[in-house]
C-alpha cells in the first residue's frame, strides 16, 4: 500500500454532510432507468410503453455498439418513456410488480470459471448482463474500448465529496461481492488499483480489505477522484487510456457473477436540508427522488450526483443511472445588501477574504452565483485549486479563440472536471463547463466520427 | 423589506428592454448591484459557488489603499503648513485638495465607463473602483484638476475600454492615465515646485524629492541624508512627493494584508522587492558614479519614490501581469530590476517605477507564452 502524493484540495466544511447510519426504505412504486447519465452514447429503445420486464432485460442499447445494452432495474412494466429535448431518452419507467418474489435467476460464475474464461467473452458477457456502461474509460469518460487490453482500472472508494456514500457502509457484508467483481476487473486489465481515503482505512482494514487497497490518499476533494489519481500514478502516455467504475456497481456486478443475481438495491447518501435525516439510505437503484428524501420545502432544489459535480434536478423525476447521492439546497436567487462589505462570519469560501477564513466550522450553503460573471481578471484562483496542475484561464482563453490545438497542449485531456476551478472563481466563469465542452467536442471530432 | 429595494422594485421596469428608460440600463444595474449584490441560482455544474466575487476582490484593494489614501490627505496638509498645525488642521487642508482629485477622477472614469457601458450593452464593471483611485494617488497635490479628467479619460478610454473593458487591457489604465499627463504636460508631473502644495502668494518652497537628488560630486547617500530624507523619514512618509506614494510603510502594511488575502500575488511582490534590492547592491558595487542614485543602495532604492505604492498596487494588477506563477516571479523581479536602472542611469525619467511597470505590463503575454511551453512540456502528454 503506497501513500499518494499531496494534491490541492478543497479545504472548507459544509454543513448537512450525511451521517454514517443505514436507513432501508421500502420499495416505491416505480423505479427508472435513467441513461443520460452515460455521455456521447446513441441510445436506442428496445421496449415500448407497457411492455412487461424483468431485472436485467435490455432496455436500451448504445447505436454505435449495438452489444452495449442498458437493463432494466426491476420487475413489472414499462410505465413512460420519458423524453428531453430532441427526443433523447431520459428516463425509462417502470411500474413495479410488487407481488413479484424477484427476478429470475442465472447461471453463476465462479471464480474458476472466471479465470479460464477468454477475454472477449467476458466482455461479451457484461455487455448483455448491462454492466459495461458502467466501466468507464478516461479521458472522455466514454464507454471503455473493448478491443485492447485496458491499462489500468482505478477504483476509487472515495472521491472525498463529503456528500458521497461512506465506503465502509455500502461495503458492509459485501466483501466477497467486491472481491469478486475485483477479479472481473483484474482479466480486463493490466493492472486494477484500489484507492482510499487516510479516514476510511481503519474501518476498511477491519473488514479485511486492506490487502485489496493499493494506496490511500488525502481525505479532501478531489484527491479521490480517479482522475486525479490517475494523474498521480500513470507513467506514460499508453495509461492515459485507463478505465474506472464506482465501487458500488463493482460490487454488484461481483454479486451478479458470484451469485447469478442482479442486486437491485444502492447506498444513496442524502445531505443538505432534506425532511429526513442527512444519512446513507439503502433504496432500489433508479428510485424516485422524492421517495428517496422526501418532501422537500419551497424554493429548495436537488443536486444530484456529487455536490460539485452534479446537476440541479427536479423533484419529480428518478435518480440517475449511476448516481448516487443527492443533496437537498436552497435554490432561490437572492442578492445581499451591501454584499461585498461584509465581513461575511458565515460564509464559505475558499478564498481568504471572508472572516470565515480564520475558522474551520462548517457551513450552509446554496445553490447560488453569489455575483454577477465578468471577464477574467486572470487572478489565477483557479489554478491555485487544480488538482492535475492545470490552468483553466489559459484553456479557457484558448477555447475562445477558438484554439483546440492550444488547449490540447495545455493538458486539457486531464481535467476530470472536479469543478473547484468554477468554485472558486471571482468573476463567475464556467471554466469546469468550458473544458469539459472542450473535451467532449474533441472526442466527437476525433474519436467518434 | 428594506426601502431601498422597493425604490429599486418600482423602477426597475422602466429600465426594461421595453421600458422607456432601457438606454441606461447600464448605469441602472450598476447602481442596484452595488446595493443588492445579486445572487442568481447557478446554471451550470458546480451548483454551489464561493462567495468571492469581482465586487468584493476589488472593494479589498481599496480597503487597503484607505491608509495610503488618507495619510496621504494627510501629508500634503503637512507639507502645505510645514508640519506648523494641529493634526486635524492639517488633514482638513490636505483633504480638501486630494478629494476633487479623487472625485473628479472617479466622476469621469465612470462618465466613460458608463458611457462604453451603455453604447455596447454590458454592465459597468468593477475595475474602474480601483483605476479612480490609484490614479489620483500618483500624482501631485498641485495638478490641475482638468488635467486630472484628461488623463483618467486616456487612462479609461485607451488603456481599457478600447480592449473590451475591465479584464482584457494589455497596460494597466491608472499607470496608462499617469503616463499621459507625465509625457503631456510635463510641466504639472515633474521638476522641484509641483510636489509641496503652498499658499496661493507664498513663493514656492522647494519641494525637492529624493530622487531628483545628485549629479553634484559626492556620495549620493549623504547627499540624500542631508537633504532630509533619512531612511525613517523615507519610510514613514512626511516628505513631499506624489500624493500617495510616500508612506513606504503604509504601502507595504497594504501589500502585506492583500498578500495575506490572496488578493495580490505573493510572487510580484516579493520577486519585485528582490529584483531592486538585488540591482541596487549590484550597482553599488559596480564602478560608477558615487554621486547619483547609481550608488543608492538597495534601501533608499526600496523606500524612496513609487516603488512601495507600484510594487504593491500596480504591478499585482492581475489583468495587466502574467498569469502563471513562474512568469509572476519574472514580471515582478524585472519591474525591480528597471525600476532601479531607470533610476540610476536615465536622470531624466527620475521616476522609474511607472515607466517599468507599464513596460512588463507589454511584456508579459511574451512571459505567459513562454512559461506556458515550459509548463507544457512537463505533463505527460495526453492527446
Amino acid at each position: 500500500m503506497k501513500r499518494l502524493k499531496t494534491v490541492r484540495t478543497f479545504q472548507s466544511k459544509f454543513n448537512g454532510v450525511p451521517e454514517a447510519t443505514v436507513t432501508s426504505l421500502a420499495t416505491p412504486e416505480t423505479v427508472a432507468l435513467v441513461p443520460v447519465t452515460a455521455p456521447f452514447v446513441k441510445l436506442k429503445l428496445l421496449v415500448r410503453e407497457n411492455d412487461r420486464v424483468d431485472v436485467g432485460t435490455p432496455l436500451v442499447q448504445d447505436k454505435r455498439d449495438p452489444q452495449v445494452l442498458f437493463v432494466s432495474p426491476g420487475v413489472g412494466t414499462v410505465e413512460a418513456i420519458v423524453r428531453g429535448p430532441r427526443r433523447v431518452v431520459q428516463e425509462i419507467v417502470i411500474r413495479l410488480d410488487q407481488k413479484s418474489q424477484g427476478a429470475k435467476e442465472m447461471a453463476p460464475t465462479p471464480l474458476e470459471i472466471l479465470d479460464a474464461m477468454p477475454r472477449m467473452e467476458l466482455i461479451q458477457l457484461l455487455k448483455q448482463r448491462g454492466f459495461w456502461p458502467f466501466i468507464r474509460q478516461f479521458p472522455f469518460m466514454d464507454v471503455p474500448d473493448s478491443q485492447s487490453p485496458f491499462p489500468m482500472v482505478v477504483i476509487s472508494l472515495h472521491c472525498g465529496d463529503p456528500f458521497a456514500p461512506d465506503p465502509s457502509v455500502f461495503l458492509k457484508d459485501q466483501q466477497a461481492s467486491f472481491r469478486h467483481g475485483l477479479a472481473i476487473l483484474e482479466k480486463l486489465a493490466e493492472k486494477v488499483i484500489v484507492v482510499a481515503p487516510q479516514r476510511f482505512f481503519s474501518s476498511l482494514k477491519l473488514m479485511g480489505l486492506a490487502k485489496h487497497i493499493t494506496h490511500v490518499t488525502q481525505d479532501e476533494y478531489p484527491a479521490g477522484d480517479p482522475g486525479v489519481i490517475l494523474y498521480q500514478i500513470k507513467k506514460n502516455v499508453a495509461d492515459n487510456a485507463s478505465c474506472t467504475m464506482d465501487p458500488q456497481e463493482l460490487i454488484a456486478m461481483g454479486h451478479l457473477f458470484s451469485t447469478g443475481r442482479y442486486q437491485t438495491k444502492r447506498y444513496y447518501a442524502v445531505g443538505g436540508t432534506p425532511a429526513r435525516l442527512p444519512a446513507h439510505y439503502h433504496a432500489r437503484m433508479g428510485s424516485p427522488l422524492k421517495h428517496l428524501m422526501g418532501d422537500i420545502n419551497q424554493g429548495t432544489g436537488v443536486i444530484t450526483g456529487g455536490i460539485f459535480t452534479g446537476s440541479l434536478t427536479p423533484v419529480d423525476v428518478h435518480m440517475g443511472t449511476g448516481l448516487l447521492s443527492a443533496i437537498v439546497l436552497n435554490a432561490t436567487d437572492k442578492d445581499s445588501f451591501l454584499g461585498f462589505a461584509w465581513p461575511g462570519k458565515h460564509l464559505l469560501s475558499e478564498s481568504r477574504t471572508f472572516i470565515s477564513s480564520l475558522g474551520s466550522a462548517p457551513l450552509d450553503m446554496d445553490a447560488t452565483l453569489h455575483g454577477e460573471e465578468r471577464a477574467c481578471i486572470n487572478c489565477g484562483w483557479c489554478d491555485k485549486k487544480c488538482p492535475v496542475d492545470l490552468l483553466p484561464q489559459f484553456i479557457m482563453k484558448a477555447m475562445g479563440a477558438g484554439e483546440m490545438e492550444d488547449a490540447l497542449a495545455l493538458g486539457v485531456l486531464d481535467c476530470t472536471g472536479c469543478g473547484l476551478c468554477t468554485f472558486v472563481c471571482p468573476s463567475k466563469i464556467d471554466l469546469a463547463a468550458i473544458m469539459a465542452l472542450a473535451k467532449e467536442t474533441y472526442h466527437r471530432e476525433r474519436v467518434i466520427s | 423589506m428594506n426601502p431601498l429595494k422597493i425604490i429599486f422594485k418600482k423602477t426597475d421596469p422602466y429600465f426594461q428592454p421595453e421600458g422607456p428608460f432601457s438606454r441606461f440600463k447600464g448605469i441602472y444595474s450598476a447602481t442596484r448591484t452595488f446595493f443588492f449584490v445579486p445572487s442568481p441560482v447557478t446554471k451550470t455544474a458546480p451548483h454551489v459557488r464561493d462567495h468571492i466575487d469581482l465586487k468584493r476582490f476589488m472593494s479589498l484593494v481599496i480597503f487597503a489603499l484607505l491608509p495610503v489614501t488618507l495619510f496621504g490627505m494627510f501629508n500634503v496638509g503637512y507639507q502645505y503648513h510645514g508640519g506648523g498645525a494641529s493634526v486635524l488642521e492639517m488633514f482638513t487642508t490636505g483633504a480638501a485638495h486630494v478629494l476633487p482629485i479623487i472625485l473628479v477622477s472617479y466622476g469621469v472614469g465612470f462618465f466613460w465607463e458608463i458611457l462604453f457601458a451603455t453604447v455596447r450593452g454590458h454592465e459597468v464593471t468593477e475595475g474602474l473602483l480601483i483605476t479612480g483611485l490609484l490614479f489620483p494617488l500618483t500624482l501631485p497635490p498641485t495638478i490641475p484638476l482638468w488635467q486630472v479628467a484628461l488623463g483618467i479619460s486616456f487612462g479609461v478610454v485607451m488603456g481599457k475600454e478600447v480592449f473590451g473593458g475591465t479584464g482584457r487591457n494589455l497596460l494597466n489604465p491608472a499607470l496608462t492615465a499617469r503616463a499621459f499627463v507625465f509625457f503631456s504636460y510635463p510641466v504639472s508631473m515633474s521638476g522641484n515646485a509641483v510636489w509641496r502644495l503652498t499658499a496661493p502668494g507664498v513663493d514656492a518652497m522647494s519641494g525637492a524629492t529624493a530622487l531628483s537628488l545628485g549629479g553634484t560630486g559626492g556620495d549620493i547617500q549623504e547627499m540624500i541624508f542631508n537633504a532630509g530624507f533619512s531612511l525613517d523619514r523615507l519610510f514613514v512618509g512626511l516628505h513631499p512627493g506624489s500624493i500617495g506614494e510616500t508612506s513606504a510603510f503604509l504601502c507595504f502594511v497594504g501589500a502585506i494584508f492583500l498578500m495575506v488575502i490572496r488578493v495580490a500575488s505573493f510572487r510580484i511582490i516579493l520577486g519585485g522587492i528582490v529584483g531592486v534590492i538585488t540591482t541596487a547592491l549590484i550597482f553599488r558595487v559596480l564602478p560608477g558614479p558615487t554621486d547619483t542614485w547609481f550608488s543608492a543602495g538597495p534601501l533608499y532604492h526600496l523606500f524612496s519614490g513609487g516603488f512601495a505604492l507600484g510594487i504593491s498596487f500596480m504591478a499585482t494588477d492581475p489583468v495587466s501581469a502574467p498569469g502563471t506563477d513562474s512568469g509572476r516571479w519574472i514580471y515582478g523581479f524585472l519591474i525591480g530590476f528597471f525600476t532601479v536602472l531607470l533610476r540610476s542611469v536615465n536622470p531624466a525619467y527620475v521616476e522609474g517605477v511607472m515607466l517599468s511597470i507599464l513596460f512588463m505590463n507589454v511584456f508579459s503575454p511574451l512571459i505567459d507564452h513562454v512559461t506556458l511551453k515550459i509548463t507544457a512540456a512537463r505533463r505527460i502528454p495526453n492527446v
